[in-house]
């Protein structure tokens, strides 16, 4: 096999037109020969960008809830009902339980409706020189954080991201600044637990979030979570 | 759309399970990857199952992102590439399953390498254009519709070893013009 061969071949595995038994030739190669892996991944490269000129296509609303379904709350979905479905108890239970869960479900749903958010405790977070102005409410009864922020507008290149320190864990993220801008969101329950008198700060970071989980640039502004 | 550092710091974020930066990466990316495999299978409902299947696995695999030298939005398409072309094979029972991104380790060329061939991205478009056309539109076929020799043979109604060979030396042609600075 001469280099022209070689990285034809490469190309053509790139492309997905080797056939299986030059797929399984390719890939063991692939492995052990960095010359082969550095022209795999040129070729790659290369063709991956002749998806700039091809139109984005949003996808059903839907599909990202499913996709989230399938890796958060895996539990009672694939394993859990193949195994149950082969019970003779499974259908009736699962008739009545399944009622429950929608009168449970519709409860949840009318309290969310006729309970309005109430913010027992709030943090209210602000650099010196008043650029960048952050409240936070926290409404104890739901596990709701509600933020909101002005003049939040980080430099270039930059995000703003906020995190909770509870005691003297490390910081945990709870998004950038510009994702969770006036939204509410749930807590999830260990933190809901701690956060009352913990510690919320906003840090400066890489656009896009800190990559490492922690924070990694400056801390801009702290503030206690505190009682109404 | 977001990016490729943005991109970047979203995937690092998932590899540490932070579902947050999933969702913003899912919005981030999810347009692009859905006509990757709209592209591929030509089927809505096709198309919305692997792009399922192609998340679940970016989630998975996130944490082996970052040794594997691709620039990020390189990865994310290849996943979903793949992914779609093993749903369009297995359903033509023609199992020619080629791997999804392969495991590779690359020392040499950190992710931080890439803002170079960001900046030439459009390169392979201007050097398809050097190809007659019918060439041209095969290479696009294989990589952008997933299509196997045989399917070219049957569209270009050649020989399957012509389709190969004339398919080989446009490669090649592609390969002079890109190494071409």
């Amino acid at each position: 096999m001469n280099e022209h061969n070689d990285s034809l071949l490469v190309a053509e595995y790139a492309l997905g037109l080797l056939d299986d038994t030059e797929t399984a030739v390719f890939e063991k190669r692939l492995q052990q020969e960095p010359d082969i892996r550095s022209d795999f991944l040129n070729w790659t490269e290369h063709f991956a960008s002749l998806y700039v000129d091809v139109d984005e296509v949003t996808p059903p609303s839907a599909l990202k809830e499913k996709i989230q379904r399938r890796l958060f709350s895996d539990v009672n979905t694939d394993s859990v009902n193949n195994e149950a479905k082969a019970s003779p108890w499974f259908w009736p239970v699962s008739w009545i339980s399944s009622i429950l869960f929608a009168t449970l479900i519709g409860f949840i749903f009318y309290q969310s409706q006729q309970i309005p958010f109430q913010a027992s405790y709030t943090a209210s977070l602000e650099t010196e020189d008043k650029r960048l102005q952050v409240v936070a409410n926290f409404d104890k009864t739901r596990n709701l954080l509600q933020v909101s922020s002005k003049k939040a507008v980080p430099a270039d290149g930059r995000s703003h991201e906020l995190w909770l320190i509870a005691g003297d864990s490390p910081p945990v993220s709870l998004g950038l600044l510009s994702v969770i801008n006036d939204e509410s969101f749930m807590l999830p329950d260990n933190l809901a637990a701690v956060i009352v008198g913990s510690t919320l700060a906003i840090s400066d970071e890489p656009a896009g979030g800190s990559p490492t989980g922690g924070p990694t640039g400056a801390v801009l502004t702290t503030a206690t979570v505190i009682e109404i | 759309m977001t990016d490729q550092s943005q991109i970047e710091a979203l995937i690092a974020k998932a590899a540490i399970a932070d579902r947050r930066a999933f969702s913003s990466l899912y919005d981030a990316t999810s347009s692009k990857l859905f006509s990757v495999c709209l592209n591929v299978l030509h089927d809505q409902q096709a198309a919305e199952d692997a792009l399922q299947d192609s998340y679940i696995k970016i989630w998975k695999k996130a944490d082996s992102y970052h040794t594997n030298g691709m620039s990020p939005m390189t990865w994310l398409i290849t996943i979903a590439r793949n992914t779609a072309i093993d749903r369009l094979r297995t359903n033509r029972n023609d199992h020619n399953a080629i791997d999804e991104v392969p495991e590779l380790v690359d020392e040499a060329n950190g992710p931080q390498a890439h803002s170079e061939q960001l900046s030439e991205q459009s390169r392979i478009a201007q050097c398809l254009e050097e190809l007659e056309n019918e060439k041209a539109e095969a290479v696009c076929g294989a990589y952008l519709h997933g299509l196997s020799y045989a399917e070219l043979a049957t569209r270009y109604n050649v020989p399957l070893n012509t389709v190969r060979t004339w398919l080989r030396r446009s490669l090649l042609k592609l390969k002079g013009c890109l190494s071409n600075e």
